[in-house]
């Protein structure tokens, strides 16, 4: 394995704290690649991230939730399904060959790429709360500080969401990441959740799933304390950071960025599946 | 949203924030402690830092005496994890807590759900 460097890890993680709390990707889909860069085998990676995700969403939450971006009544109902994914993906994981898991890492990540990037051409048109929403009072309201408006929404559709939100789970506890993407497809494809709303309440969501994914890893004798504290302490000051820029960017400008960055990751999960074959 | 929800949230927002903040002090005094005593900030991915294979539980219930009897980098380091793992947890109890004091049965029973998933989790796996 390759000789890490306490200074590097904290550098790096920074800097997928910044990426990832400005995404809603969560850091950790920055973290893993990187970590595996480096030399780390996948399953360690895979639970340092694991544990360093916790941090990252609930440094970002916590400004979010405070500011009321983050819809937590739509994040309670929805967290039962990834916490349930979370536990179930983390014990797949501990069973499957770390070059399918590079696979795994890609292939998720391009369905939260082409589902995201299908939504861009769309405008964000307001829907109308169905009766299960009304039920379980989802809507919300939010302060959007580039129109300087207060922009209220209402959503629908909430148990469409309940597999899918289970899948995101099962991949966020499988490879280790928040699956902030896939999360943010969801919201916004169906529930119908403006995209800032959708990106803040994904962070608020993806420490639950993280805690649950971990609490499996924390157990498993993949964990190592001084890989995971540098990239937790890293990827908080960065996603402190990441969320304050988050209020000031538009919705179009956010949604850029995490394509961007998830093309990255692609590509490199790939390469690194078909080298290890 | 109700002004009762805000308050919620201003909780939760609390709780968040000083988990992550007491939780990255610690595990930075740790990495600190453990680099001024070494000398070196190579990681070493060795079996001293590696968590053992026991549940949370019985972990966090170790942590402290383990810390009191040995401050060592590793313990303190183990310290800051397990405060981190219990931020979103607490956040769990809160909202039960919340939704149970408002009487709001729907929501008391979602948040309750999420608790026990977790807790078994912790506890069993």
């Amino acid at each position: 394995m390759a000789m890490l460097n306490l200074f590097e890890v904290l550098l790096f993680a920074v800097a997928a704290g910044l990426v990832g709390s400005m995404t809603g990707l969560g850091g950790a889909v920055v973290v893993t690649p990187l970590l595996v860069f480096f030399g780390v085998p996948i399953k360690y990676a895979i639970a340092a991230s694991m544990v360093c995700i916790i941090a990252t969403s609930s440094g970002s939450a916590s400004s979010y939730v405070r500011d009321g971006l983050s819809n937590v009544r739509a994040a309670f109902f929805l967290e039962i399904f990834t916490a349930v994914g979370a536990i179930v993906g983390a014990v797949i994981t501990s069973f499957l060959s770390p070059t399918l898991l590079y696979f795994f890492f890609a292939a998720f990540l391009m369905t939260s790429f082409a589902a995201v990037r299908r939504r861009q051409s769309a405008a964000e048109e307001p829907v109308k709360q169905d009766a299960w929403a009304k039920s379980l009072q989802l809507s919300g309201s939010y302060f959007d500080r580039p129109t300087g408006k207060q922009i209220r929404y209402e959503l629908h559709r909430p148990f469409w969401a309940a597999p899918g939100m289970f899948v995101a789970g099962l991949a966020a506890g499988m490879l280790g990441i928040g699956a902030g993407a896939f999360k943010v497809s969801i919201h916004e494809v169906i529930l119908g959740m403006p995209s800032k709303v959708s990106t803040a309440t994904s962070n608020f969501i993806i420490g639950m799933t993280a805690l649950a994914g971990a609490s499996v890893y924390f157990s498993s004798g993949l964990l190592y304390l001084n890989l995971a504290a540098p990239l937790a302490i890293g990827t908080t000051a960065g996603a402190f950071a990441g969320s304050r820029v988050l209020r000031n960017l538009r919705n179009e400008t956010v949604r850029t960025l995490f394509l961007v960055v998830l093309a990255v990751v692609i590509v490199e999960m790939l390469y690194k599946g078909l080298t290890s074959l | 949203m109700s002004d009762d929800l805000k308050r919620l949230e201003t909780a939760i927002s609390w709780i968040l924030k000083i988990g992550v903040v007491s939780s990255g002090i610690l595990a930075a005094s740790g990495l600190i402690l453990a680099y001024l005593q070494t000398g070196s900030a190579n990681l070493t991915l060795s079996p001293q830092w590696q968590v053992p294979t026991r549940s949370f539980f019985s972990f966090v219930f170790e942590a402290g005496p383990s810390l009191t009897s040995n401050p060592s980098p590793m313990n303190i380091v183990a310290l800051g994890i397990v405060l981190l793992m219990l931020t979103p947890y607490t956040r769990v109890v809160a909202s039960v807590i919340y939704f149970g004091k408002v009487r709001d049965v729907k929501y008391l029973c979602i948040t309750l759900l999420v608790l026990i998933i977790i807790t078994s989790s912790l506890l069993w796996l």
